[in-house]
């Protein structure tokens, strides 16, 4: 133990005389020097070891909004949520352009916290001030409609969601547009009871990744819906075997937390129930 | 030299002073073991987090939710419970939840108390859930944290992560 703190005692000494000589690196990029010679390299984030390194690290340099963020991640995916946004607060403060966006997404897919998600996101939004921005491979209009959905705002998820997929579609093509935006918008459209506009958009997003199993499931509805039960039923059988093949919603932090709307075992099982009648 | 010295004593410092208020320990200390719970470790010594060892449980949050909305008896309250309840425990080798403990956290992420009705309920809940899967590491089964956390507003259970 003595052994190791020595050495990287002598390590971040020599990063910080290092930086300080050059007098070129500021104290932000000392944050990532800590994340990309240590933190990555010799020990994991959600390990004892790893959280001593980014504490000597914030030691050295208590205004690196990096190692803060990195700080508080071992929390938010194992559910501890107090000591999350003491840390993820203090990235906001040092660095609110880069992560108040990174906050709003933690809040609105692992902790569920819709209405302080949609406000981080609205100071996220003024801060950048651009039309369109994006976060964790998705637009912040995105993320808002997820939040809207899940609080049964469905006219204020249609509009921003509807958004999102527009600015995709104008400013790339259809065939760049992320499936999963698809997907949503045919969910929407669902909720909406509006079958033929959600059959559209499911079919576009199936048409991009056929084996997406939230995506067939909810081509099954819509069949039963149109009393189409056998087809239906061929869409809700492909669901399990591509599970175990592996095939998911394919988001990031899917191996971590539900998305909105995603289905488990039950609900392909009540829906077999209901095709077999 | 002198900043390698200073440094080296600043680590000790750290880890005795800082660890009380926010251990390093992302595993359970030894209180929230129970001699039944570890009877049924695997092996004790090693405790990754759910996604460590890829095992969401198989039920939807929507599925969670439901069941707990259908197993939870309400009593009227003087006081609203707003914010997050969380419960955390393992899942032993035969994917059986144990060793429970609870964060409770008002709706701006700090410190409160919820009523111990919601918190037993909630265990016996979660004991009963289902969906469990067998993890295993190199084919050999292991157990692995688990946590729910639930939305509450106005004594009403919103949402359940993870």
């Amino acid at each position: 133990m003595i052994s190791k703190l020595l050495l990287l005692s002598a390590f971040i000494c020599l990063v910080g005389c290092q930086a300080n000589s050059q007098n070129q690196v500021n104290q932000v990029d000392k944050g990532e020097i800590y994340l990309d010679s240590i933190s990555e390299k010799v020990a994991s984030i959600y390990s004892a070891q790893g959280q001593l390194y980014a504490d000597t690290a914030l030691m050295i340099n208590p205004k690196s909004a990096t190692v803060y963020q990195n700080r508080a991640v071992p929390f938010l995916k194992n559910g501890d949520f107090e000591k999350w946004i003491f840390y993820i607060d203090k990235a906001v403060a040092l660095n609110p352009n880069k992560y108040t966006d990174y906050r709003a997404f933690c809040k609105a897919i692992f902790i569920k916290d819709y209405e302080g998600a949609i406000k981080d996101f609205d100071a996220a939004q003024k801060i950048k001030g651009n039309e369109i921005n994006f976060v964790m491979d998705h637009t912040y209009e995105f993320f808002k409609s997820l939040c809207y959905l899940e609080m049964g705002q469905l006219d204020s998820a249609k509009v921003l969601m509807q958004k999102s997929v527009d600015w995709q579609i104008k400013n790339k093509t259809l065939e760049w547009t992320h499936y999963v935006d698809l997907f949503y918008m045919g969910v929407i459209y669902w909720e909406l009871k509006d079958v033929e506009k959600a059959q559209y958009y499911i079919d576009l997003s199936l048409k991009k990744y056929a084996q997406f199993p939230d995506a067939n499931y909810y081509k099954a509805l819509i069949l039963n819906q149109l009393g189409r039960k056998g087809e239906a039923m061929e869409h809700l059988l492909t669901i399990e075997p591509n599970w175990k093949k592996g095939y998911r919603m394919n988001e990031d932090n899917e191996i971590y937390s539900n998305y909105p709307h995603q289905i488990g075992v039950d609900e392909v099982a009540d829906l077999k129930v209901v095709l077999m009648k | 030299m002198r900043h390698l010295l200073f440094l080296f004593l600043l680590c000790f410092f750290f880890t005795k002073s800082f660890s009380k208020d926010f251990n390093y320990d992302l595993h359970a200390t030894p209180e929230h073991f129970d001699s039944v719970c570890m009877k049924q470790f695997c092996d004790p010594t090693y405790l990754p987090q759910y996604f460590q060892v890829k095992a969401k449980n198989e039920k939807s949050s929507y599925q969670i939710l439901k069941e707990w909305k259908d197993f939870y008896k309400n009593t009227k309250r003087e006081n609203l419970v707003t914010g997050f309840l969380t419960i955390r425990f393992f899942v032993n080798c035969k994917g059986e939840p144990c060793c429970f403990r609870f964060y409770d956290l008002d709706k701006n992420y700090k410190k409160t108390t919820y009523p111990e009705d919601i918190k037993s309920q909630l265990t016996a809940f979660v004991t009963q859930l289902g969906g469990w899967k067998l993890a295993k590491i190199e084919n050999t089964p292991t157990n692995y944290y688990y946590y729910l956390t639930f939305k509450i507003q106005d004594n009403d259970f919103k949402t359940v992560a993870p």
